[in-house]
C-alpha cells in the first residue's frame, strides 16, 4: 500500500518534470547558465584573489605549506554556495564544477590580458591553478551522498586533495633545482628573481621558511590535513551564502524600511 | 512604507471605473516575448556593450599607460587619467539619471492591464537586466581586480587614482549601483506581481543593491588602508591584505541575485499554470487573459 | 541573429587581442608621490651608474652604485629599525631579467639582512628582454616600509631577430629556457581539465527532455533536499550516475596518472628556497671630516634651499664639499664635477674654497628650488619639516667621505 502511494507520488512528480510549457523554452536555460556564469566566476575570483590571490599569481609563491593550506579554504566558499543553489533548485550536482569552469575563464582572461600583456610577465610564471578536477570530484560526492554534511566532510578532503594533486602536476617543473647566483634555487625562485616585480619584494613571500618543528617532508601532509579542516569551515561559509543570501530571500519582503 | 499604508490589491482595482483594456504586445515574427530580438534583445546587447566598454578601456590603457600613466605628477597624467575619472563619474551620473528617470516616467503611460505574454516579455527583459548586472559584477570583481593585482605588485603606486583603479572604482563600481537599482525600478514598475510597491522592499534586491553600494563605500577604506603605515599592510603590496577583505564580504551580498532568478521563475510557473487552466477551461478567450490585476507602478 | 552574435563576439575577441598591443616608451615612475622627508631621511644613493643605455635583446647591462640606510631613518617606518631588505629594480613591467646581484661583493639572489647606518655597494646585471625605451631605477625595498626608489635613467632595447631567451642549467644537467619552460604542460593540462569540466556541465544542461533547467525548480520543490526521487521520478537516472562515474573516473585518472608521471619525470625536485644573506661590511674608509647641518632655509624669493653646515676637517689635507645627495637626486659642486645622467644637478657652495686640516668652517650649500619642487623633495605640507641627505667631502687625493646630515626646514623668506 505504502509502495503504491510512493509510486503515485513519484509519478506525479515525474509528470511535472516532463511537463511542456508555453513560454518557458530553452532560451531561459541558456540565458540563466550564461549570464549567471559571470557573477559566479566573479564571486569565486574575488574571493580567491583577496583571500589567497598572492599564492596563485606567481610560481615562487606556490609552496607546499601555505598555498595548500589557504587556497582550498578560499576557493571552496563559492562552489559550496553554488552546490546548494543548483542542487536545491534543479537537483543538478554541478555547483562546484560550474564555479570551477567559470573561475577558469575569469582567471585565464585575467592572466592573459593583465599579467601577460599588460605588465609583460611570461605566462609560465603567472599561470593560474585549476580547480576543475577538484570540482568534478566534489560534485560527484554530492551526487552520490545527496547530503551537504557528508559533502562538507568528504567533499572538502576531496577538494583539497584534488586541488593539490592536479596543480602539483603543473608546479613540479618549477621545483627543479638549479644553481643561480651561486645558490641552489628552484626554477620558480629563479623566475621570481629574474622577472622583477618591484612592489612585491622576495621577503613578502608567505611560504615555508622551515622551523625546528617543520619535520621535513611531513609538512606537506600536515598542510593538506589543515587545509582540509579549513575547507570544511569554508564549505559552511558557502552554505550560509547559498542558503541565507541566495535562496532564503526568494519572495521575502521588507515591509518597513 | 507600511502595510497599513498600502491599500489591498482589491481596492486598487477601483471597480467604479471602467476596466481598462488588456494590453497584449503585437505579434511580430522574430520579436515575440521570448525571441532573441524580442524580449531577450537587451540580454544580448547590454552584456556586449559592457564587455565592449571594458575592452575599449583596456585598449586605451595599452597605449596610454606606459607613456603617460605611471607618474601622477605630470600634466599628461592629469589630462589623460585624472580627467578620465571626472568623465567616467559624469558619464555614469548622466546615464543613471536619464535611465532611471526613463524607467519611472515611462511607467506612467504604461497600460493598466496587460496580458501574460506581455508579462513574460517583461520578465525576459528583467532577466536581461539581471544578466547585465551580472556581467558588470564580473567586470568590477574580476576583470579589473586582476589588472589591479598585476599593476600594483609590479609598478609604483603613487596615487589613489592609479590607472587600474580608474576604470574599476570610478566607472564599473558606480555602474553596478546604477544597474542594480535600475533593475529594481524596472521590476517595481513593470512586474507588480513580484516587485510592486505594495509587496514591500524585496530582500533579494536589498542584498544585491547593498552589495553594489557597500563596494563603492569600501573604496574609501581601501585607499585609507593603503595610505597609512601599519606594518606591511599599508606600506607594501600584499593582495590578500585585511583591508581588502571587506570587498569580498560585501561582494557576497550579491548572492541575492539568485533570489531574483528564483522568484521570477516561480512567477513564470504561475503564468504557465493560469495559461494552462485557461486553455483547459473552455473556449479560447476573445481577448488575451490577464495576469497581474493592475499595474503597480506609479 | 546568429550572424549578429557571431560578429559581435568576433569583434570583442578582436578588441581583446588589441590589448596585446602596446607602446614602447615610458614616463618616469611615481617616485615623486612618495613623501619627500621619507625619501630624504631613509636611504642615500651615490655613484649610481648604468653601464649602457642602448642594448639589443639578450645584452647585459650593469647598474652599480652605493646605497645606505641612513642614520636618519624615520621612526615611523619599520618601527625605526630596518632589518630585512631587498635590492631591486623599478621598471615598467618585466622589460629586463635580473641575472646577477652582488651586495658588498656577495651574491645576493634574494633578500638580505640590513641595518640602519650600513652601506651597501651593489651591482645588478640585467639582461635586456623587451624592445623599447624604458625608464629604469635601482630601488631598495625595506620590509614594513616599502620600496624606496633610486636614481633613474632611460635605457633603450633594440629587438633581436632571435628574440629573447633566459637559459639556465638544471642540477640534473638539462639546459632550459626559463622564458618558456613548462608553458605547454600548464596550458595543455589546464585545457584538458576544462574539457572535462565542460563535459560535466554540458551533460546536465544541454540535452533536451528532463535535462531542462528552469522548469526543474518546480520538481525540486517537491522533493526533500536529500532526495533526488531516484529512477521513479527520473530527474537523475542510472545513466546519469554512470556517466558521472565516467567523468569522475577520467578526472581521477588524469590527476593520478598525471601526478605519478610528473613526479617521476620531474624527480629530484626541492621546496621553494629562502636564501637570505648578510652581506659583509664594505672596507672602512678613513675619516676625513665631520659635518653637521645647523639650519635649512627655503628662500621663496630666490627659490633656493640653503643648508647651513659646520664641517670639521680631521684629516691631513684640505677637504672640499663636493656633492650633496638626497632622495634620488645628486647635486654637484661645479668645481668637483659636471652632472651626467638624468638625476644630477649643480649646486652652489659658499664659501667656495677648501677647509684646511684641523679647521672648522661654516659651509652653506644652495640647491635649486625648482629641481627639488619638481621632485617633491621640499617637504612643505608634509608630516615632518626636515631636510636630510648625504654630504660628500673630498680631500686633495680624491678620497671621499659621506656624512649624513639632517636639520629642521625653515620655510621663511630671507
Amino acid at each position: 500500500m505504502a509502495t503504491a502511494t510512493i509510486d503515485l507520488e513519484a509519478l506525479r512528480i515525474r509528470e511535472l518534470a516532463e511537463r511542456r510549457y508555453k513560454f518557458i523554452d530553452r532560451k531561459w536555460d541558456l540565458m540563466f547558465w550564461v549570464t549567471a556564469g559571470f557573477v559566479v566566476g566573479a564571486a569565486a575570483n574575488i574571493t580567491h584573489l583577496l583571500f589567497a590571490g598572492d599564492w596563485d599569481f606567481w610560481t615562487d609563491w606556490k609552496d607546499r605549506q601555505w598555498w595548500m593550506t589557504i587556497t582550498p579554504f578560499a576557493t571552496i566558499i563559492i562552489p559550496s554556495a553554488l552546490q546548494y543553489i543548483q542542487w536545491r533548485a534543479w537537483r543538478f550536482p554541478t555547483g562546484a564544477t560550474y564555479t570551477a569552469v567559470c573561475l577558469f575563464f575569469c582567471t585565464w582572461i585575467g592572466r592573459l590580458l593583465q599579467w601577460k600583456y599588460f605588465i609583460n610577465m611570461p605566462i609560465n610564471f603567472v599561470w593560474s591553478a585549476t580547480w576543475i578536477p577538484a570540482g568534478i570530484l566534489t560534485d560527484y560526492v554530492l551526487l552520490k551522498s545527496r547530503s551537504f554534511i557528508l559533502t562538507s566532510l568528504i567533499g572538502s578532503a576531496v577538494w583539497t586533495m584534488g586541488f593539490w594533486m592536479s596543480n602539483y602536476i603543473m608546479q613540479l617543473p618549477y621545483l627543479q633545482p638549479t644553481r643561480f647566483m651561486g645558490h641552489t634555487l628552484t626554477v620558480a625562485d629563479v623566475q621570481g628573481i629574474g622577472y622583477i616585480r618591484a612592489q612585491t619584494p622576495e621577503y613578502l613571500r608567505v611560504i615555508e621558511h622551515g622551523s625546528l618543528r617543520t619535520f621535513l617532508q611531513e609538512t606537506q601532509y600536515v598542510s593538506l590535513a589543515f587545509g582540509t579542516t579549513l575547507c570544511v569551515f569554508g564549505y559552511w561559509v558557502g552554505q550560509f551564502l547559498g542558503r541565507r543570501l541566495a535562496v532564503w530571500p526568494i519572495l521575502k519582503y521588507l515591509k518597513q524600511y | 512604507m507600511t502595510e497599513q499604508l498600502a491599500p489591498p490589491a482589491g481596492q486598487q482595482r477601483a471597480p467604479e471605473r471602467a476596466t481598462p483594456a488588456v494590453y497584449d504586445p503585437p505579434d511580430i515574427p522574430g520579436k515575440g516575448p521570448t525571441d532573441w530580438m524580442g524580449g531577450w534583445k537587451w540580454g544580448i546587447f547590454a552584456p556586449l556593450i559592457l564587455l565592449g566598454l571594458a575592452i575599449a578601456i583596456r585598449v586605451y590603457q595599452a597605449f596610454a599607460v606606459f607613456p603617460w600613466g605611471l607618474d601622477s605628477s605630470t600634466t599628461q597624467f592629469f589630462w589623460m587619467w585624472r580627467m578620465l575619472v571626472v568623465a567616467f563619474l559624469l558619464g555614469v551620473g548622466i546615464f543613471t539619471v536619464v535611465w532611471w528617470r526613463w524607467i519611472l516616467q515611462s511607467a506612467k503611460s504604461l497600460p493598466q492591464r496587460f496580458s501574460r505574454r506581455e508579462e513574460v516579455r517583461r520578465i525576459a527583459v528583467f532577466w536581461s537586466l539581471v544578466g547585465a548586472t551580472s556581467v558588470n559584477l564580473y567586470i568590477e570583481a574580476s576583470f579589473w581586480p586582476n589588472q589591479d593585482g598585476a599593476f600594483h605588485q609590479t609598478l609604483v603606486r603613487d596615487t589613489a587614482f592609479t590607472v587600474s583603479h580608474i576604470p574599476m572604482f570610478y566607472l564599473f563600481f558606480p555602474l553596478g549601483v546604477t544597474l542594480a537599482v535600475g533593475t529594481y525600478l524596472y521590476g517595481r514598475t513593470r512586474l507588480p506581481a513580484i516587485y510592486g510597491p505594495d509587496k514591500g522592499f524585496p530582500w533579494s534586491f536589498f542584498l544585491l543593491i547593498s552589495a553594489t553600494v557597500t563596494e563603492v563605500a569600501q573604496v574609501a577604506m581601501n585607499e585609507w588602508g593603503h595610505s597609512v603605515n601599519l606594518g606591511n599592510a599599508g606600506a607594501e603590496e600584499f593582495f590578500a591584505v585585511w583591508f581588502h577583505w571587506p570587498f569580498v564580504l560585501y561582494g557576497w551580498l550579491a548572492s541575492g541575485i539568485f533570489a531574483l532568478w528564483g522568484e521570477t521563475i516561480l512567477r513564470l510557473y504561475t503564468i504557465e499554470d493560469e495559461e494552462a487552466a485557461d486553455a483547459r477551461d473552455t473556449v479560447p478567450a476573445a481577448a488575451p487573459s490577464t495576469t497581474a490585476p493592475v499595474r503597480g507602478g506609479s | 541573429m546568429r550572424r549578429f552574435i557571431l560578429t559581435a563576439l568576433v569583434a570583442l575577441l578582436g578588441a581583446a587581442a588589441m590589448t596585446g598591443l602596446r607602446t614602447t616608451s615610458v614616463s618616469a615612475h611615481g617616485e615623486i608621490a612618495q613623501e619627500g622627508f621619507v625619501r630624504m631621511e631613509a636611504v642615500g644613493w651615490w655613484d649610481v651608474r648604468f653601464s649602457r643605455s642602448d642594448l639589443t635583446q639578450n645584452d647585459n647591462m650593469v647598474i652599480s652604485g652605493t646605497t645606505k640606510l641612513l642614520e636618519t631613518w624615520p621612526s615611523n617606518m619599520s618601527n625605526g629599525n630596518p632589518e630585512i631588505c631587498y635590492l631591486t629594480v623599478v621598471e615598467p613591467g618585466a622589460r629586463f631579467v635580473l641575472v646577477d646581484r652582488k651586495i658588498n661583493g656577495m651574491e645576493s639572489p634574494q633578500s638580505f639582512f640590513c641595518s640602519k647606518g650600513s652601506v651597501y655597494n651593489f651591482s645588478m646585471t640585467l639582461r635586456a628582454r623587451d624592445p623599447g625605451n624604458w625608464h629604469v631605477h635601482p630601488a631598495l625595498a625595506v620590509k614594513e616600509s616599502g620600496t624606496l626608489i633610486g636614481p633613474g635613467q632611460y635605457v633603450n632595447i633594440n629587438s633581436s631577430p632571435s628574440g629573447f631567451s633566459f637559459p639556465i642549467t638544471l642540477l640534473n644537467g638539462k639546459s632550459i629556457d626559463v622564458e618558456s619552460y613548462g608553458t605547454w604542460l600548464v596550458l595543455g593540462f589546464s585545457a584538458i581539465t576544462l574539457v572535462l569540466g565542460m563535459w560535466w556541465l554540458l551533460y546536465w544542461t544541454v540535452p533536451g527532455g528532463v535535462k531542462r533547467t528552469i522548469t526543474r525548480l518546480r520538481v525540486a520543490n517537491e522533493l526533500p533536499l536529500n532526495q533526488d526521487g531516484g529512477p521513479a521520478v527520473g530527474i537523475i537516472t542510472r545513466r546519469d550516475h554512470r556517466h558521472m562515474a565516467y567523468i569522475t573516473g577520467a578526472a581521477v585518472v588524469l590527476t593520478g596518472v598525471g601526478f605519478l608521471w610528473a613526479s617521476s619525470h620531474y624527480s629530484g625536485n626541492i621546496p621553494l628556497q629562502v636564501q637570505w644573506v648578510k652581506p659583509p661590511a664594505p672596507p672602512v674608509q678613513a675619516q676625513l671630516a665631520t659635518a653637521q647641518a645647523t639650519d635649512a632655509i627655503y628662500d621663496t624669493a630666490s627659490d633656493t634651499l640653503k643648508i647651513e653646515t659646520t664641517v670639521t676637517n680631521t684629516a691631513k689635507s684640505p677637504v672640499t664639499v663636493s656633492a650633496f645627495r638626497t632622495g634620488n637626486l645628486t647635486f654637484l659642486n661645479p668645481i668637483a664635477g659636471l652632472p651626467h645622467g638624468d638625476y644630477e644637478y649643480q649646486m652652489k657652495v659658499s664659501p667656495e674654497g677648501t677647509i684646511e686640516p684641523g679647521q672648522t668652517g661654516k659651509v652653506t650649500i644652495s640647491l635649486p628650488g625648482d629641481v627639488l619642487r619638481k621632485q617633491e623633495l621640499l617637504p612643505l605640507g608634509q608630516a615632518q619639516y626636515v631636510v636630510a641627505g648625504v654630504l660628500e667631502l673630498t680631500d686633495a687625493d680624491g678620497n671621499r667621505n659621506f656624512d649624513t646630515i639632517n636639520t629642521s626646514l625653515n620655510p621663511t623668506s630671507t
